[in-house]
C-alpha cells in the first residue's frame, strides 16, 4: 500500500562552511577594530568593522549564502558581533519585529570565525502544536555561518573555556519585501457606494 | 519529524549549503481500496445512533469534545470490524509501534454542516507524538467538505494545510494536531470513520536523566 507524506510544516536552519575566508586575519581585524555599541548599557555587542578587509570579504559571502538561502536578493539591515567569555551565555531571542509583514522572508546568521574546545553551543527551540516543542542543537566550529529565520527562538549554553568564542550576527531583508496581502478579502471589503451599484440602496 | 541534513545544488561555487531539519511535521494519506464501503454504509446506517446522553455528560467540561454531531460506531459488525483491524495495521507499520484503537465513531455532515476546530489530544498522552487519529472517509461526493489542518508554530508562523477528502481515503495523523472542516456542500451526506490509536505498550519513561539533580535524601545523604 501506499502512504502518502503531506508535509504540514517544514522548518529549517541552514549551515555553510565559508571555505575562502581567512579566519585567523579576521580575527586580528576584529579585535583590532573592537567598539562597543553601547559602553553605558553593559551590552556585549560590538560594532562590524565592515571596512576591513577580511570583514568586507566575509559580509560579500554571507550576502551571497542568505541570497541563495531565500532565493531572492536581500539586503543586511544590521550587523554585529560579540564574544563570549568563560561562563557566559545568550540567552533566548529572536530577531523578530514588528515589521516583517511575510516573516518567512527575512533572515538572520550568526559566523564562528574561531571556535575554542568547550564553545558553547546555539539551540534553536520552536514551539508548534500549541504544546509540542522541539530544540535543535549545533555545535558550532570555525568558519560555519548558520542562517536561519529571524523569528526562530534561539539561545547559547554557557561558554566552558577560557578563551573567548565571538560571533558575528546579522540580519537581513528582502530588498524588494512581499507588501501584498496573503488573503484574498476583496470580497469582504468595505463597499464604495459611488463605484458598486450593490450598495447603491444604502445611500 | 527529524533532523537529518539536506545537501543543496549551489549556484556558488565556494559555499556549501546544508538545511538541517528543526521541524518536520506530517499527515499520511492512504487509500483502503480494499473496504466494501457500501457495506460499511449499511452497517453504519443500521446500527449507528447518537452519543447516549449519560455518555455525553461523562465528558463533563470536555469543550474541545464534538461528541454533540457524532454518532456511534457499529462495533462488532464484520465490514467495520474489517476496516478497524486494517487501520491499526496501517498505522502500527507507519509508527513502528504496535498500535490499538481505543475510541471510534462516525461523524455525519450534511449540506451546510462543518466540523469545528479541535484535536483529540488528551493530558494523559505522556508521550503525544505516539498517539495517533485517523479520518477514513467512507462516503465523499463530490463538493464534499474539505479537512483543514491548522498549524501554528515558533509563536508566531500559522499554517493551513486543506485535504478534499475522497471515498476509501484514510488520513492518519497526530492526535495533537487540530483540525476542522469547511461547510458540506454536496446533497449526499459525508460519512467519516473518526478512530484514537494508542500504543499498545505505552512508553512511561521519563525523557530526560534528571537524576543528578535529584533530592540529597535519595542518595541516604
Amino acid at each position: 500500500m501506499e502512504i502518502r507524506e503531506l508535509p504540514v510544516i517544514r522548518q529549517s536552519v541552514f549551515s555553510l562552511k565559508l571555505e575562502n575566508i581567512d579566519n585567523v586575519a579576521l580575527v586580528k581585524e576584529l579585535e583590532s577594530y573592537y567598539s562597543n555599541i553601547n559602553a553605558s548599557s553593559g551590552s556585549s555587542d560590538m560594532r562590524f568593522p565592515q571596512a576591513g578587509e577580511q570583514s568586507s570579504k566575509l559580509q560579500t559571502a554571507i550576502n551571497s549564502g542568505v541570497n541563495l538561502v531565500a532565493g531572492k536578493e536581500m539586503e543586511c539591515r544590521e550587523f554585529w558581533m560579540f564574544s563570549l567569555t568563560d561562563g557566559g551565555a545568550v540567552p533566548l531571542h529572536n530577531h523578530w519585529t514588528n515589521y516583517q509583514m511575510h516573516p518567512e522572508e527575512y533572515y538572520s546568521v550568526a559566523y564562528y570565525p574561531a571556535i575554542p574546545y568547550g564553545a558553547a553551543k546555539i539551540h534553536f527551540v520552536a514551539t508548534y502544536c500549541r504544546m509540542m516543542k522541539h530544540v535543535l542543537t549545533v555545535e558550532p566550529s570555525a568558519g560555519m555561518l548558520l542562517i536561519f529565520n529571524s523569528y526562530l527562538d534561539h539561545y547559547t549554553d554557557r561558554n566552558s573555556t577560557t578563551e573567548k568564542r565571538t560571533c558575528i550576527s546579522a540580519n537581513y531583508r528582502p530588498v524588494s519585501p512581499d507588501k501584498s496581502l496573503v488573503s484574498d478579502w476583496t470580497s469582504f471589503a468595505l463597499p464604495h457606494a459611488a463605484q458598486d451599484d450593490r450598495f447603491s440602496k444604502f445611500s | 519529524m527529524g533532523a537529518g541534513g539536506r545537501r543543496f545544488k549551489s549556484c556558488y561555487p565556494d559555499v556549501e549549503l546544508k538545511s538541517i531539519d528543526l521541524l518536520r511535521v506530517q499527515v499520511h494519506i492512504a487509500a483502503l481500496s480494499e473496504i466494501n464501503n457500501h457495506q460499511l454504509l449499511e452497517e453504519i446506517s443500521s446500527t449507528s445512533n447518537s452519543i447516549p446522553q449519560e455518555l455525553r455528560d461523562g465528558f463533563g467540561d470536555a469543550t474541545n469534545q464534538t461528541y454533540f454531531e457524532d454518532t456511534t460506531f457499529p462495533w462488532g459488525k464484520p465490514e467495520a470490524t474489517r476496516l478497524l483491524s486494517r487501520i491499526e495495521g496501517v498505522v502500527t507499520e507507519l509508527s513502528g509501534i504496535d498500535m490499538t484503537v481505543t475510541e471510534a465513531w462516525i461523524v455525519k455532515l450534511l449540506r451546510g454542516q462543518s466540523v469545528m476546530a479541535h484535536s483529540h489530544r488528551v493530558n494523559n498522552h505522556l508521550f503525544p507524538q505516539d498517539h495517533f487519529s485517523i479520518a477514513y472517509y467512507a462516503n465523499a461526493p463530490t463538493e464534499s467538505a474539505n479537512l483543514i489542518f491548522e498549524i501554528g508554530h515558533s509563536n508566531l508562523i500559522e499554517q493551513i494545510t486543506s485535504i478534499t477528502p475522497e471515498t476509501g481515503m484514510l488520513v492518519i495523523f497526530n492526535s495533537y494536531i487540530r483540525h476542522m472542516t469547511t461547510r458540506h456542500n454536496a446533497d449526499e451526506p459525508r460519512f467519516v470513520v473518526s478512530a484514537n490509536l494508542s500504543p499498545r505498550h505505552p512508553r512511561s519513561a521519563v525523557v530526560p536523566d534528571l537524576s543528578a539533580y535529584r533530592l540529597m535524601s535519595e542518595y541516604g545523604n
